[in-house]
């Protein structure tokens, strides 16, 4: 197996940061069931619409006069499982089918990379509506609409990276010395390909994470009583003119979460030099 | 911008060029009579383009240049950017090293070299300066003037774009033309068309030449005054022919040495040992080729040696010149 | 150019019905026995086997498939389920406001995008590039229907200049300035996304063009400094349609989510209504209208790019 030197320095400080904060919020997606919150369920209909800073209720109450604060935490889980399951599923898919189509006949190459053209051809926030409304609204649906858009962008840049590796002399000798297609592909394609696909999905959970709330936003994610950051956000806004602080915080979290996986894609890529490894 | 006969066309007085720390011209100077030729030679690095381009007054990013220019006894570093403007293009025609990256992608090559005429105001009328345009591409040895000039840069090769960029520094006509290393993106057969275009254009319009070459075949064919730079000093300077056959320093020696020629057995290249110092190391007070120079003695590292007259017309910069004699006998 | 438009379109047919199908999937998706949840729990048999026939489900899916682009192309989409309007009547009158909608945030994001980058070009140490490089990062990022929510309580809720909704017909309601009342805050937040984008990668775009061989080259030869802006701008157009044709993905997408805050009466409220009442005939109408617009736009876009740069005009 040839492994091509990929050149990592010093980690820098973007991948630190956004690493720290990724591992941060997974961590409070895990444990926030057991943290010593009330229950994000439970409304109160004499507590409605308390402001921020209200004591015992920090973030406020919504329509039905359920902790924000709670809510919010709890929202975490689902909120990233959109952002990070999809990224996961298509990070695989387009992974397998990126490398055959790079290594396969030009008939299996044609047939994958049209067939992506035409889910490219989508904008993926309508193809995304599509599929999570006629699997009906749930995370699974939500996260199975979600790969789908995203597989066709990792494939892409797994068959450049692909066609790139395969004139180079490894993997030409591996070819001439008659090693099956499918070795090749996992013995000396599919290792030197991994960092492009990591920096490349490590960037794609922030865009995940906010077509995954907007499309919960829209009422396609997670059913009602169930926490999530994006269903937060459409529920509080029926109430923008008389509570408007009260939106903020799901928000400022859904944003806030993005960002911190964008930090950390930046970083890694910033880590990993991975475009400038074929321009030498 | 008058002068008397006697003055030379291009005097270069002291100049000296850095870019922060590093010194990559270092006190040159050097002067080119009217419809004379002056050919550049150097190893990479030794400070051959940022003397040229300081000529245009154009020496790259953040660089501090000391010394004089002097264009037809007309200081260059005195006038405004608007007169300098005038000057590149109109007084100084510039053929840049490669002719694939020195034209505009997305316009027509008609196009370009009128823009030339226009912006010095060489043709006025509209008609005529297409017309001339079409004159020039012909002058440069385009065989289809016409439709070139209607072509795309993708659409035409290395040699017709350079060809191209030839026509864009002879378009009003200049007295002056500087060609940075003007073949080195070409092949061998066009090199010597491209050479061979130089020297008729010179004959033909009484243009002076600097051109900058690593080339000594392009130096002996173009029989010219020849200057040797290393580490952004002038090292040797004297006819083509006198330096080329019989060179007094060192390392001039050493470029011919290094040069493949016909009949050369092998082992008989000798290449010089090592490369030249980085522009951020060269010291003042010694001889930047001692190093690399077989020939050197203590003395060499302790001072700078001037440039001395060696022979008729010819000067060297060396402690230890090789003697005239000496060669002849070898 | 008339040549490479034909071809494009050509070469876009394909990818239509390819878009078509994979709409007409989405309807297969769908759980369960569509006959059973359409006829409730109690139906007979032989209502069963008319409705089954009625819909052609009997057929096999590839006969399903061209039937319905078949009607599709004739512009029978069906019938929604909650209002008792066909789909493609439902879409058309709400096409053309969410193409007013996306055509004026396009706009800002354009000519705001191009302003920003070429001053972060002209500036990179100062303000401008600053801004740039800060206004990137937050934009790719940034939800829309965030920052939608943020502009309204801003300028809404709190400043009570603009207002937040009651945009009822925007192409023939209360005239312009009606119009361009109500579409400022609707349009600056489906902008404001590509608008950061543009702005950073068309200031490397120029900053690229401005250090290459032939800007230098043109110095030499005398040419003054508006002359080689022009030929700089024209060299960095091309790497703006690109640019362009990437973000367009991003708003219509955003457009989506910002109608349903603003109440504009586009297909992205369509669909928001469509979602709630589960509404998937109209759910695939909006979808497959959106996606063959977004087709043909790109067509544009690529001609745009043909137009300015000889290189690709084949
Ligand atoms: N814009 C610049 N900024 C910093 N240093 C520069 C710049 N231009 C040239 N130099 C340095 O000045 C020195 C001389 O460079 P120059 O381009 O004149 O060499 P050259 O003789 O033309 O070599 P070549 O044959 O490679 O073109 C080099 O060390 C180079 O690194
Ligand atoms: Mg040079």
């Amino acid at each position: 197996m040839t492994v091509l030197p990929v050149r990592a320095r010093r980690a820098p400080a973007a991948l630190v940061a956004g690493g720290t904060l990724a591992a941060a919020l997974v961590v409070l997606a895990v444990v926030a069931p057991l943290l010593p919150l009330p229950d994000p369920n439970a409304g109160d209909l004499t507590a409605r619409l308390l402001p921020l800073g209200t004591p015992g209720h920090p973030l406020g109450t919504d329509g039905q006069g359920r902790d924000l604060l709670a809510r919010l935490v709890v929202g975490t889980r689902p909120s990233l499982i959109a952002g990070i399951v999809p990224v996961l599923v298509s990070g695989a898919l387009g992974t397998a089918l990126g490398i055959a189509a790079g290594m396969g006949a030009r008939a299996l190459e044609n047939l994958i990379m049209r067939s992506l053209d035409v889910l490219f051809a989508f904008p993926s926030v309508l193809l995304a509506i599509a599929i999570a409304a006629s699997l009906g609204a749930s995370l699974a649906s939500l996260v199975v609409a979600l790969s789908v858009i995203l597989v066709p962008a990792v494939a892409r840049v797994v068959y450049a990276e692909t066609a790139g590796l395969r004139s180079l002399d490894f993997v030409q000798t591996a070819r001439a010395s008659g090693a099956p297609a499918a070795v090749i592909a996992l013995r000396h394609v599919l290792p030197n390909v991994l960092p492009a696909v990591a920096v490349y999905c490590s960037a794609l959970v922030g865009l995940s994470i906010v077509v995954g709330a907007g499309l919960s936003f829209l009422g396609l994610g997670v059913a009602p009583p169930q926490a999530e950051w994006g269903a937060m956000l459409n529920d509080l806004r029926q109430n923008l003119f008389s509570n408007p602080s009260l939106a903020l915080a799901p928000a400022i979290a859904i944003f806030l979460a993005s960002a911190v996986f964008n930090v950390l894609g930046e970083g890694l890529r910033a880590w990993f030099d991975v475009t400038s490894r074929w321009s030498q | 911008m008058s002068a008397p006969e006697d003055t030379p066309l291009l005097e270069i007085e002291h100049l000296s060029v850095t870019f922060g720390a590093a010194h990559a011209v270092r006190d040159v100077s050097l002067r080119l009579d009217p419809g004379g030729t002056v050919v550049v030679l150097g190893e990479s690095g030794s400070g051959k383009s940022v003397t040229a381009r300081s000529v245009l007054r154009l020496p790259g990013r953040r660089a501090s240049v000391r010394g004089r220019i002097r264009l037809a006894g007309c200081d260059l570093f005195a006038l405004d950017e608007k007169a300098m403007r005038q000057v590149r293009g109109r007084d100084i025609g510039f053929v840049p090293q490669d002719p694939n990256s020195s034209l505009d992608p997305l316009r027509r090559i008609g196009t370009q070299v009128e823009e030339v005429l226009q912006v010095h105001g060489a043709v006025a009328d509209r008609r005529a300066r297409r017309a001339r345009v079409a004159e020039l591409l012909a002058l440069v040895g385009i065989p289809n003037p016409a439709r070139t000039a209607r072509s795309y840069p993708h659409e035409l090769s290395g040699g017709m774009r350079q060809r191209v960029v030839i026509a864009m520094a002879v378009a009003c006509a200049p007295r002056l033309i500087i060609a940075d290393e003007p073949t080195t993106a070409l092949d061998v057969t066009v090199q010597a068309q491209v050479l061979d275009l130089f020297t008729t254009l010179q004959r033909e319009l009484g243009t002076a030449l600097l051109l900058v070459t690593h080339d000594v075949g392009v130096a002996a064919e173009l029989a010219a005054d020849v200057v040797v730079m290393y580490a952004g000093r002038i090292v040797e300077r004297g006819p083509a022919a006198a330096v080329l056959t019989a060179p007094a320093h060192p390392y001039t020696a050493g470029l011919l040495g290094a040069r493949p020629r016909p009949g050369l057995r092998r082992g008989e290249l000798a290449a010089i040992p090592g490369g030249p110092p980085p522009a951020t190391e060269v010291v003042d007070a010694a001889c930047a080729f001692a190093p690399r120079c077989g020939r050197a003695e203590p003395a060499c590292s302790a001072t700078a040696p001037e440039l001395r007259d060696v022979g008729p017309g010819r000067a060297a910069a060396c402690l230890l010149p090789i003697a005239p004699l000496q060669e002849v006998g070898a | 150019m008339i040549r490479f438009l034909v071809r494009r379109l050509v070469l876009a047919v394909p990818t239509v019905v390819g878009v078509s199908f994979v709409v007409f999937l989405t309807a297969k998706l769908v759980p369960g026995d569509p006959v059973a949840s359409l006829l409730g729990p109690l139906a007979t048999p032989q209502a069963r086997a008319e409705l089954v026939a009625h819909l052609g489900l009997d057929r096999p899916w590839p006969v399903q498939f061209v039937t319905w682009l078949g009607n599709a192309l004739r512009g029978d989409l069906g019938m929604a389920i909650h209002e008792p309007r066909a789909v493609a009547e439902i879409v058309a009158s709400s096409f053309g406001d969410t193409a007013l909608l996306a055509l004026a945030g396009g706009l800002i994001a354009l000519v705001g995008g191009v302003v920003l980058g070429v001053l972060g070009a002209m500036y990179p140490k100062r303000l401008p590039g600053r801004l740039t490089s800060g206004l990137s990062v937050v934009a790719m990022s940034a939800p829309q229907y965030s920052v939608a929510l943020l502009l309204v309580i801003v300028f809404a809720v709190h400043l009570r200049v603009l207002p937040a909704g009651g945009m009822t017909d925007p192409i023939d309601g209360g005239g312009l300035a009606d119009l361009l009342v109500h579409m400022v805050l609707p349009a600056v937040s489906v902008a404001l996304i590509p608008l950061g984008v543009i702005a950073r990668m068309f200031r490397s775009a120029l900053t690229e063009v401005l250090g290459s061989p032939f800007v230098e080259a043109m110095r030499a030869r005398g040419i003054g400094p508006v002359r080689i802006a022009r030929h700089a701008a024209h060299n960095a157009l091309p790497a703006l349609f690109t640019i362009t044709g990437l973000q367009l993905a991003y708003l219509i997408g955003g457009v989506v989510f910002v109608e349903t805050i603003f109440s504009w009466p586009g297909i992205g409220l369509t669909l928001y209504n469509a979602i709630s009442t589960r509404d998937l005939p109209l759910i695939q109408g909006g979808v497959l209208v959106v996606a063959v617009s977004f087709v043909l736009i790109n067509i544009l876009v690529d001609a745009a790019h043909a137009l300015v740069d000889p290189r690709v005009r084949r």
